[in-house]
């Protein structure tokens, strides 16, 4: 299943490191123009604090995906949320997603590593969802004390229902595939689900 | 942006822990199997976020925040709910800017209800988010899928707070 460093290279590389670069590349010369060049440095160090930040988490996040797949057995992870998993693969998705900890660099690699396993997109979007709107530590840590209980519980009653609707709606949107574009060579895990490849 | 090894940090590398040790207690290495795994995405993924980033780091300096968030604080009932949907994805995602916004917003007497709309707006359409990690590790095509599912979230999300209030009253603030 590994594949050979070389088309690891190409992928790392691939057409869309080069859209985002060009997307950089506009923006930085749009900068200029507007506000100058010392606007441009201060978004550089702006970037590089954010790098900064974002690099243990990303690595950790990464690190517990990649377990997170190694340690699933894919055959659980089809019953529990794969395609016929009905709602209850749905409700199980946005309840993970709650309670998963950290940003965005915790939450897409451990999205990957489910799909990887054979979750659903119903199951994955619920995931994100219900990560996105109803995160435990963004509640706990930022809204909470700085907007205060009556809101947060406003909020949470406004939005309990939605990743469920989004799950719901995910399946039944007619797409073919959806997973990340990995290229031919590293099809979709239904195959996988069989028996794991220990 | 908050220090570098601040709790969250601590969070996510006490469960890599954790995750760790019920690998190597599974039989067949999983351990080393998930560690490889996990190195592979980050070498994958790593340099299209760095530049990803880079590319956000470039287009905030040019979004006019300020003008918008004034704005959003004028406006109230339904036209504050639809707003608040139109600006909430070009607000950076992150808790650490968006809810002090929130909290400004909120004194300065923006709608409950915008507000809302706002906040679920930026959590699941945030363009941030979508450049910086979405599109690089899902793809455009799950991307698509997920921003379709959720086109009605942070309308609804408005409507029922409205709804809320009209019932309730306006939840005090800072309680």
């Amino acid at each position: 299943m590994r594949r050979p460093k070389r088309s690891r290279m190409a992928e790392a590389f691939g057409p869309s490191f080069w859209v985002f670069a060009g997307f950089a590349g506009i923006a930085a010369w749009a900068v200029w123009e507007l506000k100058g060049i010392g606007a441009v440095g201060e978004a550089l160090s702006g970037d590089l604090d954010i790098l900064l930040f974002l690099l243990p988490r990303m690595m950790g996040g990464m690190l517990l995906a990649g377990l997170v797949q190694a340690i699933l057995p894919p055959d659980l992870v089809a019953k529990w949320v794969g395609e016929d998993s009905g709602l209850r693969g749905i409700f199980i998705g946005a309840a993970v997603g709650m309670l998963t900890p950290g940003g965005p660099m915790t939450s897409f690699p451990i999205v990957v590593a489910f799909y990887m396993s054979g979750a659903d997109r119903g199951a994955l979007v619920a995931y994100l969802t219900g990560w996105s709107l109803l995160g435990f530590q963004r509640i706990l840590v930022w809204e909470l004390p700085l907007l205060g209980g009556e809101f947060t519980l406003y909020r949470i009653a406004a939005v309990v229902a939605l990743p469920i609707l989004a799950g719901l709606i995910a399946r039944r949107v007619p797409l073919g595939s959806v997973g990340p574009g990995r290229g031919e060579d590293d099809p979709p895990a239904a195959p996988r689900r069989a028996g794991g490849e220990a | 942006m908050g220090a570098i090894f601040g709790p969250g940090v601590m969070i996510i590398w006490a469960m890599v822990v954790v995750a760790f040790v019920v690998a190597v207690r599974q039989p067949g290495a999983r351990h080393r199997l998930g560690a490889m795994r996990g190195a592979d995405m980050f070498l994958v993924n790593g340099p299209r976020i760095c530049v990803a980033i880079l590319a956000a780091g470039f287009i905030s300096p040019i979004l006019p925040q300020d003008m918008v968030a004034e704005w959003l604080g004028e406006g109230a009932g339904w036209q504050g709910i639809v707003i608040g949907c139109v600006v909430g994805p070009f607000f950076p995602g992150g808790p650490l800017i968006i809810m002090p916004l929130m909290l400004a917003l909120l004194k300065a007497g923006a709608g409950v209800p915008a507000l809302i709309a706002l906040l679920t707006a930026s959590s699941t359409w945030g363009l941030h988010r979508i450049f910086m990690f979405e599109i690089p590790m899902m793809g455009a095509r799950f991307t698509g899928l997920r921003l379709v599912s959720s086109i009605a979230i942070p309308p609804l999300a408005g409507l029922l707070a409205a709804l809320l209030v009209e019932v309730l009253g306006a939840p005090a603030p800072g309680r």
